[in-house]
């Protein structure tokens, strides 16, 4: 059906008052980086780059950066081992309704508000000791991650032609050779994506990283917050507008590459 | 020319298999001896179990009960990639992110073959195959026939014990499954393997199978040479999936060999049955019956039964009738051009045989009409 002109430029007109509705709040914080002023006014008097080069030459900011994304590699690595593991398990059970309901158990963590995740996540660290570690940071984002991975895996492994498997096998292929070389090569723009939403759950998530962080070990957004609560500085603009542009990056990298693949 | 892919074949032993499910049965106490280097061909309509029986032998499928054997050796409990059988499948199932050449050396990659010999096995079988050069390309690039060539390469390359297909030219156009058919017939009898080919196309299973065991409900009506099957179908079914065939159904008098049943008024008579069975259907081949404007035209010995001609169809080396049997049913006559009668539809006449013709079956369904 065709649409006549009037109708036409009336969508677009709704369209881009939806696209500037959703990107507006984020945009603002781009100029605001860029401000002379030591306060977060906008739009900004005059420009600077003095925020970025505060950002970079504060150990304390950079240490929370290199720390962000340390975690974050290490969750992507892990959660994606573990959600593609779990998807291809899951798709194999012969008992159906016994994988649904495992599989809405493994999304859960999307549903749950993060607070309540939070708040149980706090009371075992406490006892375990893990507050403020490492492995600590790498395991509750993990599990935020991991249903990112199952969403994106499964998907893939819908699409995916099983009788390639079944062929593997009959041409000598153990099940993990039948993986490795078939399966994973097929799946693998699923998995990639799920590995690139894995990285930024972790890379950007904030109320879990405050109940776990502790004074020696904290992530950039748990910074960012401690520091528009405390000083309201710039830097923090120029900290958001990086998360922003890195973030950006990965998905759009991803998205090109999945196309790509799709296209060959 | 002769390949390094030739080798003896294998004996396939399916004794009492049955395969079921939870509310069905696919397959149903099926037997079924292939011989070392036979090609046979398991036919049947879709639903019939002939698929699931390959999918038994090749190991996909978790059997019931029964047993499998390889030249002698138990194999239902080895995992599908133990089992050393190449499969072709409908859809080919090439891997899109392999080359050709990859593809096929991925069976030879399991069976860690030096790189050198997996080279000449590579080259050779795709020589066999007729697609010299094109180890580098993508299976995307390759055409369906092309496609289920290199499957068929793939499924070689490694020697198997035996070549099992599941309708491997079902998703191929007309004129190329032709091509292919005569292809595989060759590539049989270069590499005197095993093969197990399964079909539901009749005319496809008479040229290229060695035996054919035909598939129904989840059992094997009969198994046998296609001249067996159509010359003495021990079913009903066997009979009318084997080629055309015209069916008298009647109760059968005078049990014994001497049997003889009353059609609408006409006494049919035919040759000794094994079993004679209480409803009975003479099962008649178009080239067995003759057609005659009247009762007088045909020979004093022979069985007449009255008719009308519902089409009388030119066919260049001869004539094709459809006829319209007293109770209702279709029949089917072919005869040479010399015998021309000019009858034509609508016409009343008589359809006859020798009694030393026909093949007395039990009327397995009652109610249906050809």
């Amino acid at each position: 059906m065709k649409h006549s002109v009037l109708t036409r430029s009336l969508l677009w007109v709704y369209a881009g008052l939806v696209a500037f509705v959703l990107i507006a709040p984020t945009a603002v914080v781009i100029p605001l980086s860029f401000t002379d002023k030591a306060s977060l006014n906008f739009p900004p008097a005059g420009w600077s780059l003095r925020w970025y080069e505060n950002f970079f030459q504060d150990p304390a900011w950079m240490s929370a950066f290199g720390n962000s994304v340390l975690v974050a590699v290490v969750v992507a690595a892990l959660a994606t081992a573990v959600g593609t593991a779990a998807s291809v398990g899951l798709q194999k059970w012969t008992r159906r309704r016994a994988a649904k309901s495992l599989q809405a158990l493994l999304l859960a963590p999307i549903v749950v508000p993060a607070i309540i995740l939070a708040i149980g996540v706090y009371a075992i660290f406490l006892q375990a000791q893990m507050l403020g570690t490492f492995a600590g940071f790498v395991l509750a984002h993990t599990v935020l991650a991991v249903p990112f991975v199952v969403v994106s895996v499964t998907a893939a492994l819908a699409g995916f032609d099983q009788r390639l498997a079944t062929a593997a096998a009959s041409l000598g292929a153990n099940r993990w050779t039948t993986f490795l070389k078939v399966t994973l090569p097929g799946i693998l723009p699923g998995v990639v994506s799920g590995a690139l939403f894995a990285f930024v759950t972790s890379f950007d998530e904030v109320v879990l990283s405050i109940f776990i962080k502790s004074p020696y070990l904290e992530t950039l957004p748990v910074k960012m917050y401690a520091s528009v609560t405390r000083d309201t500085d710039p830097t923090i603009a120029a900290a958001a507008t990086m998360i922003m542009l890195l973030t950006t990056v990965i998905i759009a990298v991803g998205l090109l590459s999945m196309r790509r693949r799709k296209n060959v | 020319m002769s390949s390094q892919l030739a080798g003896a074949g294998t004996r396939i032993d399916i004794q009492n298999v049955t395969k079921r499910y939870a509310k069905s049965v696919a397959v149903d106490d099926v037997s079924l001896t292939v011989e070392p280097g036979e090609f046979i061909t398991l036919l049947g309509p879709s639903g019939s179990g002939k698929t699931t029986t390959l999918n038994l032998v090749a190991g996909f499928t978790d059997l019931t009960s029964g047993s499998i054997e390889i030249d002698g050796q138990r194999v239902d409990n080895v995992p599908a990639h133990k089992r050393g059988l190449g499969v072709v499948f409908q859809h080919y199932a090439l891997f899109p992110h392999m080359t050709v050449a990859e593809n096929i050396a991925f069976p030879l990659q399991q069976r860690r073959t030096p790189k050198a010999e997996q080279k000449t096995l590579i080259e050779d079988a795709l020589r066999t195959v007729g697609l010299s050069g094109y180890g580098d390309r993508y299976p995307r690039q390759l055409s369906g026939g092309q496609q289920q060539r290199v499957a068929f390469a793939r499924a070689m390359v490694f020697s198997p014990r035996a070549l099992l297909m599941d309708e491997p030219l079902g998703a191929l156009d007309k004129n190329l499954r032709e091509k292919l058919q005569l292809e595989i017939k060759r590539i049989h009898q270069e590499v005197g393997r095993t093969f197990v080919f399964v079909t539901h196309d009749q005319e496809e299973a008479l040229i290229l199978s060695d035996r054919i065991a035909i598939f129904n409900n989840g059992r094997i009506e009969q198994v046998g040479t296609s001249a067996e099957l159509y010359e003495r179908p021990a079913s009903l079914f066997v009979a009318r999936f084997m080629g055309e065939s015209t069916v008298f159904r009647a109760p059968v008098e005078a049990a014994g060999p001497d049997w003889s049943m009353d059609f609408h008024g006409t006494r049919l008579r035919g040759p000794a049955a094994g079993q004679v069975p209480g409803r009975g259907a003479l099962v008649l081949r178009p080239e067995q019956l003759r057609v005659a404007p009247r009762a007088g035209d045909a020979p004093g010995g022979a069985v007449k039964v009255p008719v009308k001609v519902v089409q009388n169809i030119y066919l260049g080396s001869g004539h094709k009738y459809e006829l319209r049997l007293p109770d209702g049913s279709t029949g089917i006559v072919r005869t040479p051009l010399a015998e021309s009668n000019g009858l034509r539809p609508g016409d009343d006449a008589v359809v006859y045989w020798s009694d030393r013709d026909g093949v007395l079956l039990e009327d397995s369904d009652l109610v249906s009409t050809t």
